[in-house]
């Protein structure tokens, strides 16, 4: 969690360098990391579950971008399938849950693409206002999940960021 | 490779998204939005959407942001119709000082 908090506070502090004319890189950079930031918060929350503690980075090593990308774009559209059903749903732990949820895979999904974006179209022009609602939406999901890691959802989530086991 | 039916009928799609873009409220300048294929390969829209600089001041960016980001896909069903959608904020006055088609 050090590190994905780090980096969090690291995206910021890019994002907000140069106050009058920020650095193309400066942007780029903020963006990237607060990609980064939200990849290895969900690395160590899903290793935590495994008992070995000596094992857990290595075991982190098995999460891959695209999967976890792919894992978070159906768990928005379930949590917002949930959200967003006829009659609505009842208040309680569940919806909180998937509220929550849907802030923490919508965030991941979105900060992928524009991760790779960031990272390698030299031709896109980022101003400050971009890069601040990207992390901005990464911090979110930073607030949004201790409230909800225990929750069979979230865990269910978690495992689902390994990828497919049939290789879909 | 099968286009979801939404981005195939270019002038609906706009009629819906500036329907959406009236309900957003006096926090929204514009809404453009551009047709693709995002890094994973899916058929993707990718909004850009022009916030007054009040609501642009960190104080309410977060919260402007995800409001508009939700209420655009919710009208607009993406999901519902296998398309992604991503959104780009930039402020009036960025907009103003850098002249780029993508957000006139």
């Amino acid at each position: 969690m050090a590190l994905a908090n780090d980096l969090l506070e690291q995206a910021y502090h890019l994002a907000r360098r140069e106050p009058k004319r920020p650095r193309q890189a400066s942007l780029r950079r903020a963006i990237s990391t607060s990609y980064y930031a939200l990849f290895h918060l969900l690395i160590s929350e899903a290793t935590r579950n495994w008992k070995q503690s000596s094992q857990r980075a290595a075991l982190g090593r098995f999460f891959q971008h695209g999967s976890m990308a792919k894992a978070s774009d159906k768990q928005k559209a379930d949590c917002n399938r949930f959200l967003t059903s006829n009659p609505p749903p009842a208040p309680g732990l569940d919806t909180d849950c998937m509220t929550r949820l849907q802030t923490v895979s919508f965030a991941f999904y979105q900060a992928y693409q524009q991760r790779q974006t960031a990272d390698y179209d030299t031709v896109k022009q980022w101003t400050r206002t971009e890069a601040l609602a990207i992390i901005d939406s990464v911090d979110g999901a930073f607030k949004a999940w201790p409230q909800i890691r225990n929750h069979k959802s979230a865990q269910n989530y978690l495992l689902s960021l390994l990828g497919d086991p049939r290789g879909r | 490779m099968i286009i979801p039916a939404i981005l195939a009928n270019t002038p609906q799609l706009q009629a819906d998204v500036r329907r959406a873009a009236q309900s957003l409220g006096a926090d929204v300048v514009h809404v453009n939005f551009e047709i693709g294929f995002d890094v994973m390969g899916y058929s993707s829209i990718f909004f850009n959407i022009v916030l007054t600089d009040e609501a642009s001041r960190p104080a309410r960016l977060r919260f402007v942001a995800q409001q508009v980001a939700l209420t655009l896909m919710n009208q607009l069903k993406t999901d519902e119709n296998g398309v992604h959608a991503y959104f780009n904020f930039r402020s009036q006055s960025e907009v103003a000082s850098i002249k780029d088609p993508a957000w006139a």
